[in-house]
């Protein structure tokens, strides 16, 4: 059975003022695979998956998710809770007052489910995130970790289709990162969604995704698969990443 | 305009230039101390810093004038009155201005050349919001009327109160109001238009370690410095409230008075505190968005601060006369009163607001947005509990600075319902000293406790 464009992306433009962020980004990701977004800080990424999640409009183009029109310039047609897209925040963006059962409750509120359900899914989230004990701490008594867990949780508790990552790694170390890229591959396969990872790091990115799009400043430079990209790079960029990898496979 | 009040109008120039010119002279330093050096009690000289914040000037004037007798000249116990306010503002906008500089700058100056280096780097950056903050006082000390009632040294805020309460000429208290307010609008305007980008840019949502220097050697002489200042400005004022006190200590008569006073001046002061707690809340999430509208909103309500009590008191009080009798519950009673000290106190009420929504990271109204949580569940759940010590603060601090605004409650208090402000203000000229001595000390011992309460509260937050 043929693979059907799950997200597609059509000629995509963004800007602040004058100052323009993304140009003509085109590109598609096919439903259940595990794609990086990969660039310098600054080429634009975290913009993109805030367009994608509908948390912006763009400036120019569109945005298509699972056939619908979900965004076009200066408008978005879909609002970001009505896209089954769900988002780990760079900073987590957990709220403070909130407990992580709180957190991921809260999280549920879209669906309109009964108090008992929303807080059973949300106990169920929070177990399988590894989180079984710990339900009613705040996130600030728990360890980073245990946050991007928590933040995990709250992702994973909607069913999304789509699970966007917005470098949420980036400050862990590395045996806590590839514990967490593990779990991680685990569980979108467990909850079936496609997964959208932003990230600077090549090493990252070729952990938890067979797929990537290359952007350097605001553009697509390649995308497709690793072995496609890397094979015969076309800028210095991939270069660069090319070199890295080979040189620090696990960094 | 007769010539008595223009010489008011200077009268009131000269202090408002003399507070400008000592607050910035003495808060610059000060503010620099108590943001880059650690020493002996900094903390607790901060909080009496703060505290001449929300005591009436009048207050201090009283103090001044037991202290000293007939013997200090008016300009100058009007304008030490008054410096209390200035000080503190210099002191703290230093301290903003200062905190901005990240820990690591901080660190590369000290290794560049020592405290030397920090104390020149850190006070080129800070003085032009000091300057701005100093002048600013001086704009205040226009508008406010006690001190300079109590010396005998009355500028135009006081002109306008006599015209009003004494003289009960309407007319003329309006005219001399329009002159007054046109002069300060005049010298808030660009004021306020250059501290308010620089408020929204730096106070409102800094995130920088701090680099204090712990471990200076002249920090017993700084402490010392430190604590003279507080003491000359702050403690002599309050000081002289005690001497009338050794002779006589009318305690239960003044109890008595305040308990008469204590229900219509906690129901004024907690209106008010709720009334601009709420509105700074709402206009604070309005603007959150953008610090342009920030700054433009902040420049609005620092010119709003700025304009004589009287300005609005008197427009309220014209409003009355024309008003349908169905909302004399509302124009001729207390009500009016809160209202009207709540909308003046708006602009501490947004600062604070401000900086407590500010400080909520972009990523939490994400989160919501894409998890469709309700704005009102948002806002329930997440940002009013995650600003509530701010919020209780900001009551808290509005609710003591409308007690010390004796202009607003000299004109719009209901017959037989004022304050304990306006109760010291009634009996000063004719009391004996030592009872007008015990009103002051009980208010300030009930002032103290608020803002230690308020410490208490927002503590866990800063």
């Amino acid at each position: 059975m043929a693979m059907i464009d799950s997200l597609r992306v059509e000629s995509l433009g963004m800007g602040y003022g004058d100052t323009p962020v993304l140009e003509a980004v085109s590109f598609s990701v096919r439903a259940g695979t595990h794609t990086a977004i990969l660039g310098p800080s600054g080429s634009g990424k975290s913009t993109l998956l805030r367009l994608l999640a509908g948390l912006e409009a763009p400036t120019a183009g569109e945005v298509w998710l699972n056939g619908k029109l979900a965004s076009r310039a200066g408008s978005t047609l879909i609002a970001p809770h009505a896209r089954a897209v769900s988002m780990v925040f760079q900073d987590l963006a957990l709220w403070p007052n909130l407990t992580a059962l709180g957190n991921v409750e809260l999280g549920l509120a879209a669906l309109k489910l009964d108090r008992e359900s929303r807080r059973e899914r949300a106990r169920d989230a929070l177990r399988v995130c590894g989180l079984e004990g710990l339900e009613e701490r705040r996130p600030a008594m728990l360890s980073m970790g245990q946050q991007q867990r928590v933040a995990l949780a709250r992702a994973l508790a909607v069913r999304p289709t789509w699970l966007l990552l917005d470098e949420p790694f980036a400050s862990l170390d590395l045996v806590l990162k590839e514990r967490l890229f593990d779990e991680l591959g685990t569980l979108s396969k467990e909850f079936a969604c496609t997964l959208i990872l932003v990230t600077h790091e090549p090493a990252d990115a070729r952990h938890l995704c067979s797929e990537l799009v290359v952007l350097e400043l605001g553009r697509v430079l390649e995308a497709g698969t690793w072995d496609q990209v890397l094979h015969e790079p076309r800028s210095q960029i991939v270069t660069i990443y090319r070199r890295l990898l080979r040189e620090r496979p696990n960094a | 305009m007769s010539t008595a009040f223009l010489a008011a109008l200077l009268r009131g120039m000269t202090s408002a230039v003399a507070v400008a010119l000592v607050s910035f002279l003495i808060g610059l330093p000060t503010g620099l101390a108590i943001a880059l050096h650690e020493f002996p009690l900094r903390r607790l000289l901060a909080f009496a810093i703060g505290v001449g914040l929300v005591l009436p000037s009048f207050l201090m004037a009283i103090g001044l004038s037991m202290l000293a007798g007939g013997h200090l000249p008016g300009w100058i116990g009007t304008a030490w009155s008054l410096l209390p306010i200035g000080f503190a503002l210099v002191v703290f906008a230093t301290f903003a201005a200062t905190s901005n500089i990240t820990g690591s700058q901080i660190a590369a100056a000290r290794l560049a050349g020592g405290e030397r280096v920090v104390l020149q780097e850190s006070a080129r950056a800070a003085w032009p919001v000091a300057a701005l903050a100093a002048t600013f006082a001086g704009i205040l000390a226009l508008s406010d009327a006690g001190p300079g009632l109590v010396f005998g040294y009355p500028g135009a805020a006081a002109e306008i109160l006599t015209s009003f309460s004494a003289q009960y000429d309407f007319r003329q208290a309006s005219r001399q109001c329009l002159v007054l307010t046109g002069v300060v609008a005049a010298l808030a305007l660009p004021c306020a238009a250059m501290l308010a980008p620089r408020l929204a840019h730096g106070l409102l949502a800094r995130d920088t370690s701090s680099a204090r220097a712990t471990g200076t050697k002249w920090k017993g002489a700084e402490a010392s410095v430190v604590l003279s200042v507080v003491f000359v400005v702050l403690g002599l004022p309050l000081t002289g409230l005690l001497f009338p006190l050794l002779r006589d200590f009318p305690i239960m008569r003044a109890l008595a008075d305040t308990g008469r006073t204590a229900s219509y001046t906690l129901i004024y002061a907690l209106s008010a505190g709720v009334i601009a707690t709420a509105l700074g809340f709402a206009l604070a999430i309005c603007a959150r968005h953008s610090q342009r509208v920030q700054a433009l909103l902040l420049t609005g309500l620092l010119i709003l601060l700025a304009l004589p009590p009287a300005f609005t008191a008197l427009g309220w009080v014209q409003l009355a006369t024309i008003a349908p009798e169905e909302l004399d519950w509302l124009m001729r009673g207390g009500p009016l009163l809160a209202l009207h000290s709540g909308l003046r106190s708006l602009p501490v009420a947004t600062l604070f607001a401000l900086r407590a929504v500010n400080s909520a990271s972009p990523g939490w109204y994400a989160a919501a947005e894409l998890h469709g949580v309700r704005p009102v569940s948002f806002m329930r759940k997440v940002l009013i509990p995650w600003a509530a010590p701010a919020l209780w603060t900001s009551a808290g601090a509005v609710a003591l600075l409308s007690l010390t605004d004796i202009t607003s409650a000299l004109l719009l208090h209901p017959p037989g319902r004022g304050t304990i402000s306006l109760t010291i203000l009634s009996v000063m000229a004719n009391a004996p000293e030592a009872y007008v001595a015990t009103l002051c000390l009980v208010y300030l011992v009930a002032s103290l406790c608020v803002v230690a309460l308020g410490t208490r509260i927002v503590r866990p937050w800063l």
